[in-house]
């Protein structure tokens, strides 16, 4: 694998406020990496210094071994799609999608000729002479597209290039956005509020805060293994807790819970969690061994599954239950209900950074 | 509704639109009126004489005399709009891209705007002071050591009135420009550079071809007010400034032909009303390829 974008220590002030901080990355060639976050952490500033838009107050930015830090957007082998695609009004589609051909000097009849293979390509072939205004939102996203891949950048970057779809049209668009990368084979740095469109598109995801890298990694392994419980709360909903792990038995909730050995250092109090669907919940009267009893408090039916909210010692625990895959009893238990809570061993996690008081 | 309410409404509506109905109509229709009719009649000192005749439109548009004013008139307002759209443009452009304070950026925009509160004749007579002998151009050239008495060439000509009238009507460039640049998305710009363009092909692409509705709503606005200007002349001019506006007091007043200055004054307006008509059309031209 060829590195094809290296962010070096880069930070970038505005006045007071501190965008960027300190952040290194690097990107594959081909990768689909994510930049995943919540408003205001950094995302976008960030995109925006790979594509030249703002130039870092410190550290520097290597596209495909060239150090390009100090160079204009027009001078960088990139392209963006902006959140509000930037879509020239006053061009039609095919103009619009042929605007960055014609800076290479490329004669007419090939700049129109690559501009409707690019339509094509998107699926917009018939719509060459439409003015951006007569779309809708799905195809001007796909307009700003085709503009961007038809100039071959080494990266493409997108900046929330979703968000300005409505539901339905959004999940359609992702699935287009996958097999348009796989199909042109290039590299894409994506910005995102949304973790799952982060975890459903990204080969790994950059997860941020406050201008700074939180974890990166692949998407099972930020499910899996976050490794805080701001990356755990982040992505998909984890029920947190505090404990201490003595051997092989974690102490917490006022109960004990079986953990595998070595799971953390022993003795000191730190954060632990597990994903709702990580945990099962069983008859009180099931003999069963490091289980936690709860009260149920809530249900939230989701069709497949129901959300069962329980209550341990205080806490609030969130468990998904699939409804076919409810064996015990009759199915779901009702609220009020006392029952017991198994956690596998192997699926609590430590959110090592947390430690508390 | 019966009809009696349909009635008093109409009765109230009616008396709502009245005054400014009567305003109008005693105001301007009036007298636009009396002057088509005068423009027809004939002249005979001191009085005129009513008549129904196109002499006074035949000698207008053959008596070289008047058509080298209008077209005179047409320079300078032409010029002075020229030179407010080259001055105005790049200032706007400034204050909309580069100033990224919104407290600067207002400041800066009340400087070009505030002056339109003064009263126009202190604002064109400003410049009689500077531009004259006495004057702050003077006094600074001569402080220098350019010049070692006053010179007179600065006042009294064309390239004096073209001055005032561009610092007294600019403000009036700088408005519609700013506006119509403000409304571009930063993103466009944005997108034309990471496309490869540089920042002039940008700006011949992008930019000045969206901020065209304000450039003509600017160049219209400009160019008629100095078409009908005849203060700066009177203030500032030289025996070569007259414009059409002075040619038709002078038939009013000293030359006593008010049925010549009728038909000069309906001919201005045609002009003036066909320029405000083609920058309409254009514009509507350029909301229905916008929107
Ligand atoms: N041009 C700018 N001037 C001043 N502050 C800015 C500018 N751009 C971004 N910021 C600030 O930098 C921080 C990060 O912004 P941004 O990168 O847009 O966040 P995100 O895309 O993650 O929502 C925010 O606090 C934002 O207010
Ligand atoms: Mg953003």
């Amino acid at each position: 694998m060829t590195e094809i974008v290296a962010l070096k220590n880069i930070s970038k002030h505005f006045g007071t406020v501190i965008g960027v901080d300190n952040v290194s990355l690097t990107v594959e060639q081909g990768e689909f990496v994510t930049l995943l976050g919540p408003s205001g952490c950094g995302k976008s500033t960030l995109l925006r210094m790979i594509g030249g838009f703002e130039e870092p107050t410190q550290g520097g930015v290597v596209i495909s071994g060239k150090d390009v830090t100090h160079l204009p957007p027009n001078k960088r082998p990139v392209n963006i799609v902006f959140q509000d695609y930037a879509l020239f009004p006053h061009m039609s589609v095919g103009k619009n999608v042929g605007y960055g051909l014609r800076v290479g000097g490329m004669r007419r009849t090939e700049v129109a000729e690559r501009a409707s293979d690019a339509l094509e390509l998107v699926g917009l072939a018939d719509r060459f002479d439409a003015k951006p205004h007569e779309l809708s939102g799905g195809q001007r996203q796909r307009v700003a597209l085709a503009r961007a891949v038809v100039r071959q950048p080494k990266v493409l970057l997108l900046d929330e290039p979703l968000s300005a779809l409505d539901a339905n049209l959004r999940e359609a668009m992702q699935v287009e956005l996958k097999r348009l990368q796989r199909k042109v084979g290039l590299t894409f740095i994506m910005v995102t509020h949304d973790q799952t469109e982060a975890l459903a598109l990204s080969d790994r995801v950059i997860v941020m805060r406050e201008g700074r890298v939180m974890q990166d990694g692949t998407p099972d392994v930020l499910y899996d293994r976050p490794s805080s419980s701001y990356v755990a709360g982040f992505i998909g909903t984890t029920n947190l807790f505090q404990g201490q792990v003595r051997g092989e038995t974690l102490h917490a909730l006022g109960h004990q819970l079986l953990v595998p050995k070595g799971l953390a250092p022993d003795g000191s109090m730190l954060t632990f969690g597990f994903r709702p669907e990580k945990a099962e919940i069983l008859p009180l009267d099931a003999a069963a061994k490091g289980t936690l009893p709860a009260t149920v408090t809530d249900i939230l039916y989701h069709g497949n599954s129901a959300r069962i909210v329980v209550d341990v010692s205080g806490v609030s625990l969130s468990i998904d239950q699939t409804i076919a895959g409810a064996r015990h009893g009759s199915g779901l238990p009702e609220i009020g209900d006392r029952v017991q809570i198994a956690i596998s061993p192997d699926r609590i996690m430590v959110l090592a950074d947390e430690v508390a008081a | 509704m019966t009809a009696g309410v349909v009635k008093r409404a109409r009765l109230r509506q009616f008396l709502v639109l009245s005054p400014p109905l009567l305003w109008t109509v005693l105001f301007m229709f009036v007298p636009y009126a009396i002057l088509v009719v005068y423009s027809f009649w004939r002249a005979q000192f001191p009085l005129a004489v009513p008549d129904f005749q196109f002499g006074n439109y035949i000698e207008i548009f053959t008596d070289p005399q008047y058509l080298n004013v209008l077209l005179r008139t047409a320079k300078i307002a032409g010029l002075v709009s020229l030179l407010s759209l080259l001055l105005a443009f790049p200032y706007a452009y400034f204050l909309v891209f580069k100033v990224r304070k919104p407290g600067l950026r207002l400041t800066l925009y009340m400087a070009v705007v505030a002056p339109l509160w003064v009263s126009y004749l202190l604002r064109a007579y400003t410049w009689k002071t500077i531009l004259g002998t006495e004057g702050l151009l003077n006094s600074f050239l001569m402080s220098t050591g350019i010049l070692s008495e006053p010179s007179s060439v600065f006042l009294y000509n064309q390239t004096a009135m073209i001055i005032t009238l561009t610092y007294v009507f600019i403000p009036f460039m700088v408005m519609p420009i700013y506006a119509a640049l403000e409304k571009i998305p930063p993103s466009l710009i944005e997108a034309s550079g990471d496309l490869g363009e540089g920042a002039l092909a940008t700006l011949a692409k992008i930019t000045i071809p969206l901020a065209m509705p304000g450039i003509v709503a600017g160049f219209t606005m400009t160019f008629c007010l100095s078409f009908g200007d005849f203060i700066s002349p009177i203030l500032v001019g030289g025996p070569d400034g007259l414009m059409i506006a002075n040619v038709i007091a002078a038939q009013f007043g000293a030359a006593l032909n008010w049925p010549l200055g009728s038909a000069l004054a309906l001919v201005m307006l045609v002009i003036v009303l066909g320029i405000i008509t083609a920058s309409d059309r254009f514009e509507r031209l350029g909301q229905a390829r916008l929107s």
